[in-house]
């Protein structure tokens, strides 16, 4: 059976992404090169993790998914998943590879499950993945990747219960995989942010910092908490967060946090959070 | 406060301070939206900078949809149901940041929003007062 090594949520924005490539004009980099600084110990534990696959659930935001048909969930089965043209032209990254025969594996579990995924073969990953995937990794991409996109365009919006029982449901999906196969749970979104409304730019660091403090061994009170609270007090962006209740629900409660690290570089606050399985021995 | 699964309905998230996007409204902007969505293409963006009317006309928006793009009028295309990840990929297009569109939403140019950025609550969950959100 495949071995799950652990899980990290991380936020995204494509400023990150710009900020990274060194664009001109990004305000605030001193700061963006804090957030980079901060992900370092993450890229480090990754490497010495040595994972073979990465579970990612994300969402797009209608760059490769548009409004004629929306999927709540969808997962991509194929062997390579380029990058995704937001409208402003891609980054000098490669795509991101797969593993086929891992999909599959694990779709048929999920779907065994009661969880009914579209699958797609020819996914487009945005920001969602790469505004982050560079600071973790370098390319070529040393993993084979299984990205999941779930719905944050359109309310209703799956709950963070549902979120919780389909990382649940992916665990035991990795189980299933090849006994060679080493796998991370990423679940990325958020963290604090508004992008848009007469509440443009709100951030709530002391609420992402409460977050990060949760997750790990209070994540209940997490998910009784009611996602548009969260929107109110976060801003509506927040809603992404729901996410990573998917990687929380992935993993055991013999868990340590590893790292984590926190810092609003300009209006979406970015924070990271390293989760590691401790099986007893 | 709603039940987290319907479109929230307080002050906070009630329009102009969100614009909650929902199936409910998903019919009434498609196709300004699948517009806008469409200029992530470099040929769409081409066309688009060519001849806006034009690449509006075969998209098939309608005179008013098409008025409020010429005009620049963020505020009113997100009010009639664009979505904000879509109609941000028409300002791209035109060269205009992601922070200009959100100015014209809170009513003012970006000159003025800059210094006001980011803004801050510190509310936490179990807080019931209100107080200290933008």
């Amino acid at each position: 059976m495949g071995t799950l090594l652990g899980g990290i949520g991380i936020a995204h924005t494509p400023t990150m992404g710009h900020a990274f490539d060194g664009r001109d004009g990004i305000p605030f980099m001193e700061r963006w090169q804090q957030w980079f600084d901060g992900l370092a110990p993450v890229k480090r534990w990754i490497a010495d993790q040595a994972p073979t696959h990465v579970v990612v659930i994300y969402n797009d935001h209608l760059n490769y998914f548009d409004l004629t048909t929306y999927p709540t969930f969808a997962i991509g089965m194929s062997d390579f998943s380029p990058q995704a043209d937001e409208g402003w032209g891609t980054r000098p990254f490669p795509g991101m590879g797969g593993d086929t025969a891992f999909s599959a594996t694990v779709a048929e579990s999920l779907i065994g499950d009661g969880f009914d995924l579209t699958f797609c073969q020819a996914l487009e990953i945005d920001h969602g993945i790469y505004s982050w995937l560079p600071c973790l990794f370098d390319a070529p991409w040393p993993v084979k990747f299984l990205p999941i996109a779930a719905n944050m365009v359109m309310q209703p919006v799956p709950t963070p219960a549902r979120l919780h029982a389909l990382g649940a449901a992916i665990r035991g999906g990795i189980a299933e995989t090849a006994d060679d196969s080493r796998v991370l749970f990423i679940s990325t979104g958020g963290m604090s942010h508004q992008i848009h409304g007469s509440r443009f730019g709100l951030t709530n660091p002391t609420f992402d910092r409460y977050f990060l403090d949760k997750i790990a061994h209070e994540c209940d009170t997490l998910l009784d908490t009611p996602m548009s609270w969260i929107m109110e007090i976060a801003g509506t962006e927040a809603a992404e967060l729901a996410m990573w209740y998917a990687m929380r629900g992935a993993l055991s409660d013999d868990i340590r946090e590893a790292y984590s690290f926190h810092i609003r570089p300009e209006i979406t606050g970015c924070g990271v959070i390293v989760l590691e399985e401790t099986p007893a021995e | 406060m709603t039940s987290e699964n319907d479109t929230p309905t307080t002050d906070l998230l009630a329009p102009p301070n969100a614009y909650v996007f929902s199936i409910r409204q998903c019919a009434r902007a498609f196709r300004l939206n699948q517009f806008a969505i469409g200029l992530k293409s470099p040929q769409q963006r081409e066309a688009f900078a060519r001849d806006e009317r034009a690449a509006m006309e075969v998209a098939g928006l309608n005179a008013a949809e098409m008025e409020m793009v010429s005009a620049r009028d963020w505020t009113g295309l997100i009010a009639h149901g664009g979505h904000v990840l879509a109609i941000v990929k028409i300002a791209y297009a035109l060269g205009i940041l992601h922070h200009e569109v959100c100015a014209h939403m809170c009513g003012m140019t970006y000159a003025e929003l800059k210094p006001l950025l980011p803004r801050e609550s510190t509310l936490l969950p179990d807080d019931s007062d209100r107080q200290g959100i933008a």
